[in-house]
């Protein structure tokens, strides 16, 4: 019995191996057509990016324009952090690389620094529409060497997210627009004297939430100091400004403990649980957040809230000490590019500049909460009439771009780790600063490094 | 010459084990010595420096051996290998193979099977299960509050990050460790137990002085194979805590695949790997020497 | 007689929470994935379905993910048991001057974390162009879980008395038919046991899969599981269980397959040598 069961393993084992070829055979395309490869980040079953490609079918357009094309699907199913990983790991090598691919912005000059990237610039001189694209979203997809490596899909703008309900129950005027890092401190606190239960701050700190972290908390906060991450070719490694941020962060999540619980901070989904689940039931005061995060209360969103400018506002987020600037803002986003080994980059190109014409872009926008790149989005009225818009194209007056260098996406992963390793209790402000020295130095070599 | 019967050459021999050799020279060995290269370069996985590195001696070793965060990472990696590989899973794979030995027989399948179950469960799953069960709306605490121990939900993935990932790699490990033992000690002969049994010896000094010296090569090999097993376990950790919170599930092999893969840092990585490995050889080598037991 | 039931009472006892541990963890599993409503705590499904297991192995992308575990695992476990096997005979039956020596080797191999050699095997993979294949991330996986087949195979085959091959060689039998008609079937504990170890190590494999193949066609089963996982964040339990459930499928046929050899194949194996 058992010797007959066994006889048949190895039968079993080569039937299911043939089975497997076969499937990897089936799923080869035929050879005839012209194949462009387009990859992109893919977030479970209700993928916004998905979502825009059915809806307003993008692939069946461009290919029904130009026969003999096919646009093939290879989209990444992974968390931030890993997209990027996975996606430097798939550019490296002629085998594997898409031709069409989306990418953060952040990763643009490391990426074109290895020469992973097609330059643009001959395609973006013969296009009309590129004069519609902001200059800040123009300046990120910009290499170390000027030249451009992407056209933009998308921008954003950081602020202070807060519920009315919290603020007027403390004590606290609405609308609400502190002044300096100090009125947020007090508002905070007033939040908490009043009712203990409601979580005053949410700073986003969990290392597992990415580039987030880098951009909502450690920038936005440095950047009101004076002080940038990166000057003249160097990085600032030593001032008061870091040290300011570090003891801010701390104060939050340490000190008088303002912060949300670190259950919720360092949860891979804290974003959804503090503005899906804790702002709508008022247990939320303030966030320092981007503009995606209106996307929570949309009517199609986890958290649909209706009227919603009237329940929640949103405020820009003050310098350190108020004055002149009165607010920072740093700006993001994602972008399409070309593998520098495509081979079909004129093809590439034309399917990006219709993903990028003023219809699609726009309507793109609207799916994810994002900002529309191209300056003529706001005359199509879906978008104009988009809960918050004033505010956040209001914002974008004193906003900055991250570095434009090929070390930024090491050393915002180092940002990462230290920021929740401050907010966890694992290190103090001042080591802190001396291990952001340490490990940026260690990244970028001691000559690329200044003290303030 | 031969005393095994066999009058095998070597021509013969290198024929059977070419396969095995050309395998492992490929994708283990010719790997291991590229590894010692990467090391000494500032290779990176994206930017310039991924295409264009350069040879910078002992630089990554020097970074390492003064960044305290390896040194954490080195001590949770003890932490997390004395307390789930020995204390866990050998420790508890003996105690549960030796009681259960006359047991009824439908009560030692139930347990054996259930054990068994988390093991052959994919590390991506064990990690989901867990994640589950330890959070602060899971099972832990529904069951915890319930019976009036606990009296509001802890998150305990973020207040005892090590315990919990130290419980679901014992969860995943054990029954390796269960098997091994349960073969050892159905082949101690019952006579012997007996006669010492009838020689007055009280439980704790039969199993003391009879039982545990009878399986004393069976508890060799099982530390050596779940040690290094555990030294190499990145899935379970990624997919639980991240390493986090902060630093404080980070293991060698965790922080390896931060520097290399998440910050880039493809040289300094390696340096890392390699620690790893030594590690890996050393703790072998002396529990060889403890055990004083050969190959 | 008394001391001794309270004995075997709290034995019983300690057996049954172990059991209870154990168990738990996967009776969520289990009842999450007929649940539609799932979230983290166990509870019988107020209306159980099999809509989250329709919904699992609907789509062509799953069967795909599993099938390309199917042929990773698969593959690679046929390649060590042969490979370990060839490599065992003359380890377990000749006078080699070098065979201690290559057998240290060996058991340091099996010292080596696999995670701690990817950065060089990434590098050499796209060196020689073999990345995003199935079959090359196979033989690597392969390759890695040798050193060990080879140890336990070796340890098998020293159990296997000689004089039954050399009754046979008297009989007039070649080697290579002593070999498959002798040898073969006593070893099939040991090979049943190489053969599950090397598997399951292989099934579940995540990291090295992550690191070498590219497309999202060629994603096994552990990669594809992180579609459950949305952009807000949200976790759809219920499927994520489902899913779960059907990954183990293979390791639990597999097992109840081999299972009546493994205890003895440990024994064997074992390891007072």
């Amino acid at each position: 019995m058992a010797r007959t069961r066994l006889r048949a393993l190895p039968l079993i084992a080569a039937a299911l191996v043939a089975f497997a070829f076969a499937g990897q055979a089936a799923a080869q395309k035929s050879a005839k057509d012209v194949v462009l490869k387009f990859t992109y980040k893919q977030n479970g079953a209700s993928d916004p990016l998905e979502k825009w490609l059915k809806d307003k079918k993008i692939i069946e357009q461009f290919e029904a324009a130009n026969p003999g094309v096919k646009v093939q699907l290879a989209p990444i199913p992974s968390t931030e952090g890993d997209y990027a990983t996975l996606l430097a790991l798939q550019l490296s090598s002629v085998k594997t690389a898409p031709d069409i691919f989306m990418e953060d912005t952040y990763m643009t000059a490391t990426d074109a620094a290895s020469g992973y990237l097609a330059c643009l610039d001959p395609y973006l001189a013969g296009w009309s529409d590129w004069a519609k694209y902001l200059d800040g979203t123009k300046a990120a997809v910009k290499g170390t060497d000027g030249k451009s490596y992407g056209v933009p899909i998308s921008t954003d703008s950081r602020g202070l997210w807060y519920s009315y309900e919290v603020l007027q129950a403390a004590g606290v005027k609405t609308p609400w627009q502190p002044k300096s890092w100090e009125e947020i401190l007090d508002t905070a606190r007033k939040i908490k004297k009043h009712d203990a239960s409601v979580a005053p701050i949410y700073l986003i700190v969990g290392a597992v939430n990415g580039e987030g972290v880098t951009m909502q908390t450690f920038d936005m906060l440095l950047y009101g100091t004076g002080d940038t991450m990166y000057e003249n070719g160097k990085w600032l490694v030593k001032s008061k400004g870091i040290l300011d941020t570090f003891r801010f962060i701390d104060a939050v999540y340490n000190k008088e403990k303002l912060s949300v619980g670190l259950d919720v901070a360092l949860a891979k989904d804290s974003g959804s649980q503090v503005y899906a689940k804790m702002f709508p039931k008022a247990k939320a005061g303030i966030g320092l957040g981007v503009c995606t995060t209106s996307g929570n209360w949309v009517p199609t969103g986890p958290a649909p809230i209706a009227d919603v400018e009237k329940v929640f506002g949103f405020a820009a987020m003050p310098t350190q000490l108020g004055g002149k600037p009165a607010t920072v803002n740093l700006c993001g986003g994602w972008s399409w590019a070309i593998s520098q080994y495509s081979k079909e980059k004129d093809l590439a190109f034309k399917f990006i500049a219709f993903c990028g014409n003023k219809e699609n872009a726009t309507a793109r926008s609207l799916y994810d909460g994002r900002m529309s790149p191209r300056s003529d989005s706001i005359s199509i009225d879906e978008y104009a009439k988009r809960p918050f818009i004033k505010e956040m194209v209001a914002n974008m007056a004193n906003s900055f771009v991250r570095p434009k260098n090929e070390s930024y996406a090491m050393v915002s992963t180092q940002v990462q780790a230290i920021v929740e390793e401050l907010a966890s209790g694992s290190l103090t402000p001042e080591q802190a600063m001396a291990q952001y020295q340490a490990r940026i130095t260690n990244i970028v070599g001691k000559d690329k490094t200044f003290e303030k | 010459m031969s005393n095994h019967g066999h009058r095998g050459n070597n021509a013969t021999a290198l024929t059977l084990i070419l396969p095995a050799i050309a395998l492992l020279g490929f994708f283990f060995v010719w790997p291991i010595v590229l590894s010692c290269y990467f090391s000494l370069t500032d290779m990176t996985l994206s930017g310039s420096r991924a295409v264009r590195y350069h040879f910078v001696g002992f630089e990554n070793f020097k970074h390492l051996f003064a960044d305290p965060l390896f040194r954490t990472s080195c001590a949770n990696t003890l932490i997390f290998l004395a307390l789930s590989a020995i204390i866990g899973q050998l420790a508890l794979g003996f105690i549960v193979a030796l009681i259960m030995r006359g047991k009824r027989r439908w009560f030692r399948s139930a347990v054996g099977i259930t054990v068994i179950a988390g093991w052959i469960t994919p590390e991506v799953i064990v990690a989901i299960c867990w994640v589950a069960f330890l959070s602060r709306e899971g099972s832990v605490n529904a069951m915890l509050m319930g019976a009036g121990i606990l009296e509001g939900p802890i998150s305990w993935l973020i207040s005892f990050p090590m315990a919990s990932v130290v419980f679901a790699n014992i969860w995943h490990g054990t029954a390796f460790s269960m098997i091994q033992f349960q073969a050892a000690l159905d082949s101690i002969p019952t006579s012997v137990e007996e006669a010492a049994e009838i020689d007055g010896a009280s439980g704790f000094r039969r199993l003391w002085g009879i039982t545990i010296p009878m399986v004393k090569g069976t508890i060799m090999t099982d530390s050596i194979l779940i040690t290094l097993k555990t030294l190499g376990v990145f899935g379970l950790i990624y997919a639980m805590t991240g390493g986090g919170p902060g630093t404080k599930t980070t293991t060698l092999s965790v922080y390896m695949y931060k520097q290399a893969f998440s910050s880039y840092q493809m040289g300094y990585g390696t340096a890392i790997a390699l620690v790893l490995l030594l590690l890996g050889v050393i703790l072998s080598l002396c529990y060889m020497r403890v055990s004083k037991t050969p190959l | 007689m008394k001391r001794k039931n309270a004995k075997s009472a709290a034995q019983y006892g300690a057996l049954s929470l172990v059991f209870a541990c154990f168990a738990l963890p996967l009776l969520w599993l289990a009842l999450a994935s007929f649940d539609p409503n799932a979230d983290q705590i166990i509870k019988i499904p107020g209306k159980p379905t099999l809509a989250n297991y329709v919904s699992v192995l609907g789509g062509p992308e799953n069967l795909q993910g599993f099938l390309n575990s199917l042929l990773l695992a698969g593959l690679q476990s046929v390649v060590d048991v042969a490979v370990a096997f060839l490599a065992a005979y003359p380890l377990s039956r000749f006078q080699l001057s070098w065979k201690r020596h290559f057998l240290y080797v060996i058991v340091f191999m099996t010292a080596l974390p696999l995670n701690a050699i990817m950065i060089p095997v990434f590098k050499l993979f796209i060196s020689c162009g073999i990345q995003n294949n199935l079959v090359t991330t196979s033989l690597f996986m392969a390759a890695a879980n040798l050193p060990y087949g080879i140890w336990m195979m070796k340890n098998f085959m020293d159990d296997v008395p000689v004089s039954l091959e050399e009754a046979a060689w008297v009989d007039g039998a070649g080697k290579l038919k002593a070999m498959r008609k002798i040898v073969v079937p006593l070893m099939v504990p040991g090979l049943c046991t190489v053969l599950i170890y090397v598997f399951t190590a292989a099934w579940g494999n995540f990291f090295v899969p992550f690191i070498l193949l590219q497309d999202a066609a060629k994603f096994p089963a552990s990669i594809r599981i992180y579609q459950y996982f949305q952009l807000n964040g949200l976790v759809e339990y219920g499927k994520l269980a489902a899913y779960s459930v059907v990954y183990m499928v293979p390791s639990v046929v597999l097992y109840a397959l081999t299972q009546q050899f493994m205890s003895k194949g440990f024994a064997m194996g074992g390891a007072d040598r």
